[in-house]
Order: C-alpha cells, then structure tokens, then sequence
C-alpha cells in the first residue's frame, strides 16, 4: 500500500495543476450526470411519440426504480467511456511529448514504478466514476421512488463493480496504445479506428463465441443491454447479470495489456 | 587505488545503420571533472544515455560504483540529458517535488538548488514562461536535488548568455570542489579547458584520446620565433638540443621541443649563433587547436 502511494504521489502532483486534465474530467462528470439523470426524460419522450403511432400500447420504463438502475445506468454510461479513454491518453503520451519520461527514468523511478503510477492512475479513475454512476443511480432512485428502499440491496448491485472493470479494460486498452505509438493525435486516431470499425469488422466476421474476446466488445459485454418491457414485448430477452466469462475475459486483458506496456518500456530506447 | 565511479567496456550502439557508438572504454574516478569532448553526432549525448539507462546498448557493459546499473545507483547520480524536460503547464517548484519525490529527498531540498541556481523568486511561474536560459538553470537545479555523488552535465552552458555560462561554470567549479564527481559534456572546447581536470575525445563513436587535461596540454607547447632573416633561423633552430620538429607560419617558426620549453634557453642558443630575435613567444597551443589536429577537421577553425 505505501508502494502504491509512492509511485502514484508523482502523478498527482502532474494532475493537481493541470487545467486541461481538470477542464476535461470537469466535462466528463457534467455530462455523464446529465445524462444520467435525463435518461428516464429522454426514454418517456420516446414512449410517448411512439405511443402515438402505435396500436399497441408501449409500457413506460422506469429507468430509476430499484434495482434495475443499477444495470440501466452502468449500462448508459458505458456510452461514454471514450472521455476516461482519452483523459487517460492524454496524461500517457505527455510523458513523451515533454521527454519527462525520459527524464523520470534517470532520475531514478524504475520501469516498472512508472508504469505502476499510471496503472494505478487508471484503476483510480475506473473505480472513481463507478461510484459517480452508483452515487447518481442511488439519488435518482430515491427521487423517483422514495419509499422504495428494499431492492436497494440486490446481486444487480454487481453492475457497479461490473462497470469499473469495463472502464478498466478499456483504458488499459487505450493505455497501451499510448505507450505504443507515443503521440497523441495518432493515438486517438488508431483508438477511434479500431474501437468503432475494425474491432467491429472483425467481431461481425467471426462467430460470436470468438468475438467476445475481443477486448472492446469483451468490456461492453460486461453490462448487458437492459431488458425494457417494450423488448419483452418482442420476445427479446438479454442477460440480467454480468457472465463471470466475460469478467475473466476483461480482467485477462488488463493483465495482457500490463506485460505490453511493460515490454514496450524495457525493449525500447527513451 | 582511487576509487571508480564508472567504467565503461566496449559499449556499442547503432541506431538503424549509423554506428553511434562503436566499442567505447572509459574509466572514470571519485573526484574527477571528466569531460566528454567532440562535436554533434559524436556519440556523447548516446554514451550518457546508455549510461543512465534511457538507452540500451547493443553490446558492451558498464558499471556504476562497480555495480550494475540500478534505480539505487541512479538516485547517488543527478543528470541533465539534452535539452531540459520538465512539464510546461506546472511551475518550477512542481516540477523539483515530482523529482524529490522519485529520489525520496527532502521536500525543502529544492529551496536551496532554486536559490543556488538563482529561480527561487520564479519558482511559482510555470516551466512554460521560462526562456531558454532559466529551463537550462532549472535543469541543473533538478540535477542537484539531494546532493548527488556524481552529476552528469550534458551541454550545460547551451543557449546561456556569457554571464549565464560564466556562472554555471562557476557553479560547476564549486561544485567539483566539494568533491562531487562531474561528467561534462560539451562540443566547446574552451569549456572542457576551463572546467575539467580529465578528457576523452570522441569522433564519429570512436574515442581519440583519453587523458587528463594537463597532459593534453604539455604535448602542445610550442616557442614562436621571429628573426629578420628566417632562413638563417630555420638552420639554426635544427641544431638546438631539445628540438622535436617546426612549422614556419606568416615568418615566423614555431617550434616544438623535446622537453619543457624554456625560451630563456632559445634565446640564449640563438644569440651563441649570431642571431637576435625580434618576436619570441611561448603558445600554449589551446585544446581547441589540438582538438581540430585530434578530429583532422580543420574547416571552421579560427
């Protein structure tokens, strides 16, 4: 614990005055609460346009009520993991683009205590917007339904953690890249290529027991789509619960990324 | 015994297919101002970079404190490597305590290398506004938290002012008098003249020479001699006993000798011979001029 301190004391002094960083997190909380409490708005309105049009009823979805909020909301935030993502590819390729890498190295922090500062960087931004998500789930709950206190307490709760490690994942994925191409613009360039198009290319050719493991869909997989009365309406009916596949599948990249990143820094030249 | 800091055997480094380092020895001792002199792309920079472990050699090893190298043996070592990294958006004093708190020293360390490099009342600027000079300066005041046993200067006086540059040298000075071992390196020179007691020479990753810079300077004194007729000179010169070799240059002969020049004796020699001089000049030959003879780069000299 105190090793942890040590090596992440350093990165919270390159944070503390760094507009940009605060500027960008500052957004990213603003946005995710709004969106987080606008959902159930934005998903009434829905109902009721289509309720309009169609003969049959649509049911209102409750997105707050206790405990599917949990899964509802990890789920839309999942939406907007590409903000830590960034955040996170921000802080890695300075370290190049101000040499201060370099710098650190012979100033005496090893490889691996450098890469454990940023690591735990990650795991302390994953874990602090997880409990931002279940903050929110838990005010707007009690808004929605303040008598509703006994399903607080569910396995749906598991969505918190769940979330975490999808946050987790993907920042180690985009932490990697980082520490591979060095330089920001190309960084998020190749991120955004293959998060949203290749991986998807590849996941739509391969048969779906392979394409889970790949490691963006892998963390999506984490937080299923939840089941609105208008789905079981179709018939369609997704998980309610996080596979402990899919949370071995992401926990074995966070380790895969690890030794790469670990690699790249002892193979290459400063 | 004098006691190694350094040592250096056959260290090798391509990048692609440039040969940056090609077999270097070094051995450098508790105490020394050791320069590494040559000019750009002569390998300095990738030696110091090997040495400090940002950069891995190809072959070849080196030891530290007769130790390999290691974060411990990195903390006993303050370094500037290149041009001076530091983040542009913290201010000064940000920018030590990150550097404190890799190298566990005390927090109020960087009060005294701020004041010693003259930042104290700029401390709270960020890196950014600084010019060129100041980020140097902040560089070396990085370099000196905690007292390290050897520092590592990589073309410290680049980009400073004269007054600036005599400062630093003078830092430099009164830091080796402490007995803070230094590695300098430097394509000036006059630098390496002024500050360091011991030299290598490199060139293209080779190293020239390697010795302290006393003896540099014994080998290249020589006794400039005018007379009115330069031919009588030139025969009379051939015959005085110390006489190693000549040049004659704008009429006048400079002439090495054998052993320590006395020009006293010269003169003396010439007049037993019928001949009065009328310019007689003992040059010391500048590290500069030997330096250029050392490289065969004698394009851009004075």
């Amino acid at each position: 614990m105190r090793k942890i301190k040590s090596v992440l004391n350093p990165e919270w002094i390159k944070i503390l005055n760094y507009r940009t960083f605060w500027i960008l997190t500052g957004l990213y909380a603003v946005t995710l609460i709004l969106l987080l409490f606008s959902i159930q708005a934005i998903l009434d309105n829905i109902t009721l346009n289509v309720n309009n049009k169609s003969p049959l009823p649509v049911p209102d979805f409750p997105v707050y009520s206790f405990p599917g909020v949990w899964q509802n909301l990890t789920y839309i935030a999942g939406f907007l993991k590409m903000f830590p993502a960034f955040l996170v590819i921000i802080l890695i390729t300075n370290e190049f683009t101000f040499n201060t890498l370099k710098q650190q190295i012979i100033t005496g922090s090893s490889r691996l205590d450098f890469m454990a500062g940023k690591i735990s960087l990650i795991f302390l931004l994953s874990v602090s917007v997880a409990l931002l998500v279940g903050l929110s789930g838990l005010v707007a709950g009690l808004i929605q339904n303040p008598s509703d206190y006994k399903d607080i307490i569910s396995p749906k709760l598991w969505f918190i953690p769940a979330h975490a490690l999808e946050l987790l994942t993907f920042m180690m994925f985009a932490a990697f890249l980082a520490f591979l191409l060095k330089r920001a613009g190309i960084t998020v360039i190749v991120f955004l290529l293959y998060s949203f198009i290749i991986e998807r290319i590849v996941a739509f050719r391969l048969p779906d027991s392979i394409g889970r493991f790949l490691p963006v869909e892998a963390s999506s997989n984490l937080v299923p789509l939840p089941n609105s009365s208008l789905m079981k309406l179709f018939g369609v009916s997704f998980s309610e619960y996080t596979s402990w596949q899919d949370a071995g599948i992401c926990m074995a990249w966070v380790v895969i990324f690890t030794l790469l990143i670990y690699r790249i820094l002892l193979k290459r030249d400063l | 015994m004098e006691e190694k800091v350094l040592e250096i055997n056959s260290l090798s480094k391509n990048f692609g297919s440039v040969k940056a380092l090609s077999g270097l020895n070094l051995s450098i001792s508790k105490g020394q101002v050791f320069g590494l002199l040559g000019p750009n792309g002569s390998g300095k920079t990738t030696t110091l970079g090997i040495v400090l472990g940002a950069i891995l050699p190809v072959n070849g090893s080196f030891r530290w404190f007769g130790q390999p190298l290691s974060s411990a043996a990195l903390k006993r070592i303050g370094a500037i490597l290149e041009h001076p990294n530091f983040y542009p958006y913290l201010n000064a004093s940000d920018n030590l305590r990150i550097i404190a708190r890799v190298r566990n020293t005390p927090e109020n360390d960087s009060e005294r290398v701020l004041k010693l490099t003259g930042l104290f009342d700029r401390r709270k600027h960020r890196f950014q506004t600084y010019s060129f000079g100041m980020k140097q300066r902040l560089a070396i005041a990085a370099a000196m938290l905690g007292n390290p046993e050897v520092l590592i200067l990589d073309e410290p006086t680049n980009g400073l002012d004269p007054s600036g540059i005599a400062e630093i040298r003078e830092l430099i000075n009164r830091i080796a008098s402490d007995g803070v071992t230094i590695i300098l390196a430097s394509h000036l020179l006059d630098e390496v003249q002024k500050v360091c007691s011991h030299v290598a020479v490199l060139q293209k990753g080779n190293k020239l020479f390697s010795g302290s810079v006393d003896e540099v300077l014994s080998n290249t004194e020589t006794i400039v001699i005018g007379a009115e007729d330069v031919k009588k000179l030139e025969q009379a010169i051939l015959m005085y006993p110390d006489y190693l070799s000549h040049t004659i240059n704008n009429g006048f002969i400079e002439l090495k000798t054998k052993d320590l020049c006395q020009p006293g004796d010269v003169n003396q020699f010439l007049f037993s011979h019928g001949i009065a001089c009328s310019h007689l000049n003992m040059h010391k030959k500048s590290l500069e001029s030997y330096f250029l003879e050392l490289t065969g780069n004698h394009s851009g000299s004075k």
